[in-house]
């Protein structure tokens, strides 16, 4: 089947280019929904800002980083403790974030001696933090607001700070994803090879767009552990800023995260010649072959195996428990892009979840090419989905539980179908083994819960 | 009723000049109640009326006191004849935003009724250009209704007019701010009625007055004063007189029809090239 002009669409028959069900004999040399787009005018938009992307995906997972945004206070909180990626620092970052609190009379005389203060204000506040990510936002990139101008005098006065600034207001693209890349690209010109790290493995990687959600991080560490593999920067779960300044003398780029990080990784690749291994860290098939590309990478298959066979005989048979109890079961996910192909093979193979729709924010060519090839036919593929679109799918595929975030996840609350949290998960982590059982308890525990049923019944009927 | 008038031109063209005088002259001949507002950054578009007193501008007010402190007492002086003037200021050169300092000094005026009923005329005098939305604002909704361009006979003088008129197209419709006409500041330059009256036939408005160059002017200036009130006998104070009563019987409002670039050109090398 081509692309699909859903009935909610027709006032927006632009959209069409945007919705695809798979049919059979069909690729995506044939029909591949348009992404990376600008939205299109009357369609209610999940996507985020440019900005966002920049601070709320990767810089402000730092654990020793102040993350100074220069803009109206919104900005700041907007993008503040909405996604959990804890810290071993006990969360610095979840807790604080800073903002220079532009008011009418910033924007008029211009933000700068205001920006000055705030960044005084916040290393005077915090003595013992040294470095410093800046943000412009809309209102100072518009005004014509300097602020790496500012941040290079605040640094000859505070020898001892260092100070990144990304300058990727909300504007600057048409979704998060700009925001993306444009950090990865400022911090490979900017800081990468600025540092040298310590090196005490002869098996050295960069674990490139992991973001410690809910320990994600942690709990891959134990693997790179038990291989007695060095991971000189995770891009940037649980990272400090002076360890992802030393990105250029790893031997492997590890990614996970193709698009919001998969830049940086195409970059060292470039200039440092470290080769680029993509790797899914979701489900027991993708982190077993994961693992097993890293191990002949290194020459270290048999400690591979080693491993792999004993996580599997920790964690498999709880993941086939719940297996056989969720085989047939019909999945939604709706989240930002790269999960929609990091998953929906995941479940289908380990878990026997059948994923009959899935929607990207801000996904481009490439992630609904892997997508598509990877997921089912029959399933529906949207770029962008609108709130509309969103019920609309719901009423044709009829899914048993939907991953998403929790602006969709309320709505669909509404219809009695459970949300589970596609973003920064309901009771994580989720990657590898270990984690890969707790999406599968968390599925189960949302698609059996009695409360569903009972949400909808009126209670004087029992009575 | 209160009419509303923007006063736009290239920067330099005399505009803030011929702004002041016609109001000093409207004041004086006719007796009407004036209220100057003026929007350049600069402040310099009350000087004559004020005597030269240094203004507190709007945006002094916001930087220094805030925005709760600002009262129509301290920001609204009283110059010539009882003329009210008030200048929004702004901020230093190629810092923040001019044109949002614009927008904020007008809506506080407005919040706080300094526009008061009993005015006959409110003139609201932009810098050069319409360059972004905040230097828009006084032809915005509910803002100045007529507008008249200050103008002379040398080419940038006319592509600025042109391109103020393309401004005012832009916001005709949803604001029904209307072109009253071109007020030519004569340079001297040869055929610049010719040159004018073509350029305001092709816009589809008039030139409205043809303000003959005189030093008096300059002079008057150099006293902190308009020419009305430096010398209210003399010929220039009756040009001003002219041009006050023209503006209030004026009846020819227009949503102009700007000009292509290339017949901009055409139209002026015509003239440049006579001799």
């Amino acid at each position: 089947m081509p692309m699909v002009l859903l009935e909610c669409d027709k006032d927006i028959p632009e959209r069409e280019q945007h919705v695809y069900i798979k049919a059979t004999g069909e690729d995506t040399t044939m029909f591949l929904p348009a992404s990376n787009v600008p939205t299109i005018p009357g369609t209610l938009s999940e996507r985020g800002c440019s900005f966002c992307g920049a601070k709320l995906v990767i810089g402000g997972v730092l654990k020793d980083t102040i993350q100074l945004i220069h803009g109206p206070i919104g900005c700041a909180y907007d993008t503040w403790h909405t996604k959990r990626y804890p810290s071993d620092n006990d969360n610095f970052q979840l807790k604080y974030a800073w903002s220079s609190g532009m008011k009418e009379q910033h924007v008029i005389f211009g933000g700068e001696k205001q920006l000055k203060k705030s960044i005084q204000e916040a290393f005077d506040a915090m003595p013992e933090s040294k470095r410093m990510f800046i943000y412009t936002t809309c209102a100072t990139a518009l005004i014509g607001d300097d602020p790496r101008a500012v941040a290079r005098t605040v640094m000859e006065e505070r020898p001892d700070v260092d100070i990144f600034v990304v300058e990727c207001p909300g504007f600057a693209g048409v979704s998060q994803s700009k925001g993306h890349h444009v950090l990865n690209i400022a911090w490979m010109n900017e800081k990468v090879g600025t540092k040298e790290p310590e090196i005490v493995s002869p098996y050295t990687i960069n674990f490139i767009g992991d973001y410690n959600i809910q320990g994600d991080t942690y709990l891959l560490q134990e693997y790179w552990e038990k291989l007695g593999i060095q991971v000189i920067s995770h891009f940037t779960g649980n990272a400090t800023y002076d360890e992802l300044c030393g990105m250029h003398r790893a031997q492997l780029n590890v990614v996970n995260c193709a698009r919001s990080a998969g830049y940086i990784a195409n970059e060292l690749k470039k200039r440092y010649a470290i080769p680029r291994l993509d790797i899914d860290a979701w489900g027991f098939s993708y982190m077993a072959a994961g693992l097993r590309k890293i191990g002949a990478f290194f020459g270290i298959e048999d400690k591979v195996e080693e491993l792999i066979e004993e996580e599997y005989a920790k964690h498999k048979p709880a993941l086939d428990w719940y297996k056989e109890r969720l085989t047939g079961k019909k999945m939604a996910i709706w989240t930002g892009g790269p999960r929609l192909w990091h998953w929906t093979r995941a479940v289908e193979e380990d878990l026997g979840v059948e994923v009959v729709a899935m929607s990207s924010k801000f996904g481009h060519q490439e992630d609904f090419e892997k997508v598509i090839a990877r997921g089912r036919v029959g399933a529906v593929y949207i770029d962008d989905a609108n709130e509309k679109e969103f019920f609309e799918v719901v009423d044709m595929v009829k899914p048993d539980v939907i991953f998403t975030g929790p602006r969709v996840g309320e709505l669909v609350k509404k219809l009695h179908i459970p949300y589970i949290n596609g973003h920064a998960y309901h009771n994580g982590p989720y990657m590898g083994f270990a984690g890969f059982v707790n999406l599968a308890r968390d599925m189960y525990n949302a698609v059996k819960s009695p409360l569903w049923g009972l949400a909808g019944k009126d209670v004087r009927e029992v009575a | 009723m209160t009419r509303k008038i923007a006063f736009y031109g290239k920067g330099g063209i005399g505009k803030s000049t011929t702004q002041q005088n016609t109001a000093a002259a409207m004041t004086h001949f006719y007796d009407r109640k004036v209220f100057i507002h003026g929007c350049d950054p600069k402040a310099d578009a009350t000087r004559l009326i004020l005597g030269g007193k240094p203004q507190d501008t709007i945006m002094d007010m916001l930087r220094n006191e805030g925005e709760d402190k600002i009262t129509i007492e301290k920001v609204v002086k009283t110059g010539f004849e009882g003329i009210r003037c008030v200048e929004s200021g702004g901020p230093e050169p190629g810092v923040g935003c001019a044109g949002r300092g614009v927008i904020t000094a007008i809506n506080l005026m407005e919040e706080l009724g300094a526009y008061t009923p009993e005015l006959d005329f409110i003139f609201f005098d932009v810098l050069g250009d319409v360059v972004c939305g905040g230097f828009a604002m006084p032809i915005r909704d509910g803002k100045a209704e007529e507008v008249y361009i200050v103008a002379s006979g040398e080419m940038m003088a006319i592509y600025a007019a042109n391109n103020i008129a393309r401004g005012l197209l832009k916001y005709a419709d949803q604001s029904g701010v209307r072109l009253g006409g071109i007020i030519c500041n004569s340079r001297k330059v040869d055929k610049e009625i010719e040159l004018i009256e073509e350029f305001t036939d092709a816009l589809g408005t008039q030139m409205i007055h043809f303000v003959p160059r005189d030093n008096i002017v300059q002079k008057a200036e150099f006293n902190k004063k308009s020419v009305v009130e430096y010398d209210a006998a003399c010929n220039q104070a009756n040009e001003y007189m002219i041009l006050a009563q023209k503006i209030i019987d004026n009846q020819n409002f227009v949503i102009p029809s700007p000009l292509a670039m290339d017949d901009l050109e055409l139209m002026v090398a015509k003239y440049g090239l006579m001799d």
